[in-house]
């Protein structure tokens, strides 16, 4: 049964659009009564989020070890989410590191479940990776 | 001198001599005088020169410090309110009826309310804030600063662990000028020196008056140095009291006072007078103590916690606030009576506080103890970037992933597990050893470990160091190698059956089931879940031995082992911390993360140094793993560790796997949620049987270690391409709908076609959730 309702969340997570800030996608890791939107954070950024977003700005700015720093952070509070796997495999991707830079994009793959979105944007990200 | 006498070989000893002899002639008792001060006078330029040039290029030893992880506050964090106010006093914060400054709480019905300390991390400063944390059940609800406006992650400043420090075993922390409290300052001078602003180094009156106050007691009350003259003393020379030695100490003091300010001297003796021990490490400086005795920092520090401070100064052995409290209390308020006596307090303040206990942080609370075993690690992590000196003197911040939270239970759940099994086991008056190591394995932080049963022992580290036979811990890595070949999945049937292996030795090997009994054609998921090793023999030799041992080495085992047969039941020795990375490898999909207990270094003026990045190495098919996490689910549910099910919560799913070592030497399991990775072992160091299994012993520390903590999750995976979920009957691997038998929800290869259970009426319910799984399935297919 517990097993089942992973799979139901992969649904879920299929059915959301890609808005990898605002999702709260934990879900997709957790088993079913794990809702993580808690009360009093409905309409706030999650903290991953937050980070994700920072980590983006660091990663624009080119100060690629803070954004590395930062995602890392998000994903120490968030380890299921792909789109933080992603983030980071953009980073390694930017500063130089291929080899990183794809098995980080695997892993969002790997985590990606059915959300189209996650799957297209490393997919890719994977192919400018091979184009390297 | 060595010029002098360079000149008189040069042009023979003769002249000079006579120079001298007709100067002694003309009149002795002068030209002795003369000749004495002459020396004296060298020697006093030579010592003042030594201490000016020394104290100049005066750097202390500032040992690394190592930090813990900090606590990140966000609103939904699974923390309650009486955990977050142990954890922040945990890290020096005090308990107050008001916040009126940082380092302080309060704690009301569903909140609780701190000002965080400014501290500088890896990725820049942190400012000390306000902040009111709500609560809800057992969650953050809500974080608010002082304005009122929402906060939606917090990291507070981590626990300082301790240092690295080297041979000589000082251990400081250096405090700047401005983060020295006046009043410190002003008991300083009191106490030890009061007439500090005028004297220039010496102070004859001093010691007259200390000489008169001895002798009128008959014992040392009072001592006549001077701060500059304890500064000397600590700083340049031995503690032999000798008459030369005192002169020595004198003329280097007074030359300090001629070349440098008061603010300078008094700056420095605050950071270098000794004022503790602790083992083999020497406190040094009031920043240190601070921490040391109080756990908090020094400008936190009130009247009577300065008191006694000052109060160590004079003899920081006799009057050690831990070891004698009633010595250190008497001090503390003999020093607070003199505070009274030369108008530092008042008369009320000083009663006040000589009316207070001690506050001396204790054992338990103080997380400065040393950590032996996350050390260890911590310095086998360094030591490829950074030498020694540099970690014992450049004064750098290592921080680490080491969770004081989990760290304190793996401690208490590895010490009770090991007294319950020592004294129901085999040899009731031998107590067993034991090993924890947990990791958040997605990031590959090590957040806690435990050597060995006495926590505090700096020495052997069982997980970094005890090789011992793996035993069942590696069958899920027979099966893994048998899914990569895409010919076996998790409803393949193989036979449980005695069977006869032909050795390179010419001996025949005829592996039993620990039950002594065969259990005939088995679904590869029960042969697992069960641990059967005649059906793991069969397979793995299908398979190929070798190709087995180079999987142990992709995932985690550092050397490849010999391809014999019986590495199939795990004839191979690994340390904790190896397992740890291999099972670490399944968790994460396939995925190598290689374990780092430090994330990051920066220097002594915060800037970064170096940092140990996350990184991933694909090992294994994500497919393959899938399948045997699913079968490690059932070990929990149906398998040999089904006994952990009644310690976890109910709802928590976990996958792990027992292991037992021949003779019942060895108990292991290994086990992973969502967010944690926990290795146990248990056994004796000499290798005698310790009549244990994985599942009579160490599966209850895991069990109850990963059962308590509050921020794991059901462990689960989102299905890999090429998978789709399949019911399975658990005895024979058919296929089946759930609620027909024991069924078995299990990720299976689209392609695999598993023939179907007969005889079971599908009810509503059931295609109800296959028309769930259907579109759950086409979801991820997408």
């Amino acid at each position: 049964m517990r097993t089942l309702l992973l799979f139901v969340t992969a649904l879920a997570v299929a059915a959301c659009a890609p808005l990898p800030v605002s999702r709260d996608d934990s879900g997709a890791g957790a088993g079913g009564d794990e809702t993580v939107s808690g009360p009093g954070s409905a309409t706030a950024p999650g903290p991953a989020a937050v980070l994700l977003a920072q980590g983006r700005t660091q990663l624009a700015g080119g100060e690629y070890p803070a954004a590395a720093a930062t995602l890392e952070r998000a994903l120490r509070i968030e380890p299921g989410d792909p789109w933080l796997w992603l983030e980071l495999a953009r980073v390694h991707h930017v500063s130089g590191d291929q080899r990183q830079a794809e098995a980080h994009a695997r892993k969002a793959m790997s985590l990606a479940g059915g959300d189209r979105g996650v799957r297209d944007a490393a997919e890719k990200l994977l192919a400018d990776i091979r184009r390297h | 001198m060595t010029k002098a006498a360079h000149k008189n070989r040069s042009s023979g000893p003769l002249p000079v001599a006579g120079w001298l002899a007709a100067r002694f002639r003309r009149g002795p008792k002068r030209f002795i005088a003369l000749a004495l001060f002459a020396i004296l006078l060298a020697y006093v330029l030579v010592q003042s020169l030594y201490v000016i040039i020394a104290f100049e290029g005066r750097r202390w030893d500032i040992p690394a410090r190592v930090y813990a992880a900090p606590l990140e506050l966000y609103p939904g964090l699974r923390l309650t309110r009486d955990e977050l106010a142990a954890s922040l006093a945990q890290t020096g914060y005090k308990r107050v009826a008001g916040v009126s400054g940082p380092g302080q709480y309060r704690v009301a019905s569903d909140l609780v309310a701190l000002r965080t300390r400014d501290f500088r991390h890896w990725d820049g400063p942190e400012p000390g804030q306000q902040l009111l944390v709500r609560f809800e059940g057992d969650r953050v609800a809500s974080i608010r600063d002082a304005a009122g406006q929402p906060v939606p992650i917090a990291r507070l400043e981590p626990v300082r662990l301790g240092s690295l420090f080297a041979a000589h075993h000082e251990d400081r922390i250096l405090v700047a000028p401005d983060e020295i409290p006046p009043l410190l300052v002003a008991a300083l001078k009191a106490v030890e020196d009061r007439r500090f602003d005028e004297h220039s180094g010496l102070d004859l009156r001093g010691i007259l008056r200390a000489a008169f106050v001895n002798l009128r007691h008959r014992e040392i009350r009072q001592g006549g140095s001077t701060l500059t003259q304890q500064l000397v003393k600590s700083y340049f020379l031995d503690g032999r009291q000798t008459f030369r030695r005192k002169f020595r100490e004198a003329v280097m003091a007074v030359a300090l006072e001629l070349r440098y300010d008061k603010d300078e001297l008094l700056h420095a003796y605050i950071n270098e007078i000794y004022l503790g021990q602790q083992g083999a490490r020497a406190i040094h400086g009031f920043g240190l103590a601070s921490e040391f005795y109080f756990s908090r920092r020094l400008a936190e520090l009130e009247l009577a916690d300065i008191a006694l401070l000052v109060a160590l100064v004079n003899g920081p052995s006799w009057y050690d606030p831990r070891r004698h409290p009633e010595r250190a209390l008497e001090r503390r308020n003999f020093v607070l009576g003199i505070l009274v006596d030369r108008a530092v307090v008042s008369p009320a303040d000083a009663e006040a506080a000589a009316a207070r206990q001690l506050g001396i942080s204790t054992g338990s609370r103080l997380m400065s103890r040393y950590q032996p075993a996350y050390m260890d690690l911590v310095r086998r992590q360094l030591a490829a970037d950074y030498d020694a000196d540099e970690l014992a003197r450049e004064g750098l911040s290592i921080f680490t992933s080491l969770d004081p939270q989990v760290q304190a239970q793996a401690e208490r759940r590895l010490a009770d597990g090991l007294l319950r099994l020592t004294a129901a086991g085999r040899d009731p008056g031998r107590a067993l050893e034991g090993a924890v190591i947990v990791t958040r394995y997605q990031t590959g932080d090590v957040i806690a470990m435990v050597g060995g049963r006495d926590v505090e022992f700096d020495g052997f580290n069982r997980v970094l160091s005890a090789r011992r036979p793996a035993g069942s811990l590696v069958k899920p890595v027979v099966y893994l190698a048998a899914f990569e070949t895409g010919s076996w999945t998790l409803a393949s049937r193989i036979a449980d059956a005695p069977l006869a292996i032909e050795l390179e030795n010419g001996d025949t090997w005829s592996p039993a089931n620990f039950d002594a009994t065969s259990h005939g054609e088995v679904p590869l998921l029960r042969a697992l879940a069960e641990s059967y090793n005649q059906a793991t023999v069969a397979l793995g030799m299908a398979v190929g031995v070798d190709t087995v041992a180079r999987r142990l080495h992709a995932l985690g085992l550092r050397e490849q082992p010999a391809a014999n047969p019986s590495l199939l039941l795990g004839a191979v020795e690994a340390t904790p911390f190896e397992m740890a990375l291999v099972y670490g490898s399944l968790a994460n999909g396939g995925f190598r993360v290689p374990l780092r207990a430090v994330r990051s270094v920066i220097t002594e003026d915060g800037e970064p140094l170096g940092r140990y990045p996350l990184e991933l190495e694909p090992v294994a098919d994500p497919a393959a793993v899938q399948q045997v996490n699913a079968a490690l689910v059932q070990v929990i549910e149906r398998g040999t560790g089904r006994s952990a099910r009644n310690l976890l919560p109910r709802d928590l799913v976990a996958a792990g796997k027992t292991g037992t070592s021949s003779d019942l030497r060895d108990s292991w399991f290994a086990g992973f949620t969502n967010e944690h990775l926990a290795v146990v072992w248990v056994g004796h160091d000499d290798n005698a049987p310790a009549g244990l299994t994985g599942a009579s012993g160490a599966l209850s520390i895991w069990a109850s270690l990963v059962g308590g903590f509050a921020q794991s999750t059901s462990f689960s995976q989102a299905p890999a391409a090429g998978l789709e979920p399949v019911w399975l009957d658990y005895a024979t691997g058919l296929s089946t709908y759930n609620g027909c038998g024991d069924a078995v929800l299990v990720p299976l290869p689209a392609d695999s076609r598993p023939p179907r259970v007969t005889g079971c009426r599908r009810g509503l319910k059931e295609l109800r959730e296959r028309a769930r799984d259907w579109l759950g399935g086409n979801g991820q297919r997408q």
